[in-house]
């Protein structure tokens, strides 16, 4: 979604850019809406290294695809990199972030990255929320008031 | 009428081994069906999807589309994509970005594109 609105440049700043990454069944994934017009996908695939899938990235992906039955391939082989490589998971998705917890992945979620943009001083709040509503648009995203909350509260939500 | 007799007839795929058991018969049946109307695992798609018992990338896969599709056809169909809450997860989340930033592990981040 941050290739979405062109804000994967933002996201290497908080992160450092060598650190995006994807892995190759989530490359697949990102390509496909290329067919038919989309661009963005190309900032996406240009801005995120390919996660390298070790021998022991492998066994863990087979183990995680006889339990995560409701993930996707690309989730399930990023959850394996993930537990096996020590990285964090970036997803939205409640199902998929349950699941990665489970496996003793480390999740962060948008509301987190936005968070930390404004946190680390990357960015000021208000652009936080400008990019928020960019891609609350671009992405067709539902964000509740709870969660603008958790990324703009000044205090620690409880 | 004639259909309803060669349903009631199926046992005999079972008796003549062309199926181990009823139940073969009947994935085998339900996988044809699905296979043939592309439109029944989108709804089933959707419904899974809806209930929360699938991830927005499994709704697309069982659904024969892409996410962006997949988005597309949640959209239409009156679904709602959401933002989870994680309460004050946040602040344990932001912590990792901090190191990550000092230069610590972990270090990379896959990013997912779906939700």
């Amino acid at each position: 979604m941050f290739a979405k609105v062109e804000a994967l440049t933002v996201l290497g700043q908080l992160l450092g850019q060598e650190r995006l990454a994807t892995t190759p069944a989530i490359r697949e994934e990102i390509a496909v809406p290329l067919q038919y017009g989309y661009d963005f996908p190309l900032q996406a695939l240009a801005h995120t290294a390919i996660a390298p899938l070790t021998n022991q990235v492998w066994p863990e992906h087979e183990r995680l695809r006889a339990l995560g039955a409701s993930l996707g391939r690309g989730e399930l082989e990023a959850i394996a990199f993930c537990k096996i490589e020590g990285a964090l998971f970036a997803t939205n998705d409640l199902i998929a972030r349950r699941f990665a917890l489970e496996q003793g992945v480390h999740v962060i979620s948008l509301q987190t990255i936005l968070r930390g943009l404004w946190v680390t001083g990357v960015c000021s709040k208000s652009e936080v929320r400008e990019l928020l509503e960019r891609i609350k648009r671009a992405d067709r995203l539902e964000v509740p008031s709870e969660v603008e909350t958790e990324i703009f509260s000044e205090e620690a939500p409880s | 009428m004639e259909q309803a007799i060669v349903l009631d007839k199926l046992d005999i795929l079972v008796e003549q081994r062309v199926y181990p058991d009823r139940a073969a018969l009947t994935k085998d049946a339900m996988q044809a069906l699905l296979r043939s109307r592309p439109e029944l695992r989108q709804y089933l798609a959707v419904e899974l999807y809806r209930r929360g018992e699938m991830s927005l990338a499994r709704a697309a896969e069982i659904g024969g589309v892409d996410i962006e599709t997949i988005k597309e056809i949640l959209r239409e169909a009156g679904v709602e994509r959401r933002v989870p809450t994680i309460g004050a997860a946040i602040h344990e989340e932001v912590e990792w970005l901090r190191r990550i930033q000092r230069d610590q592990s972990p270090r990379s981040l896959p990013l997912i594109p779906q939700s």
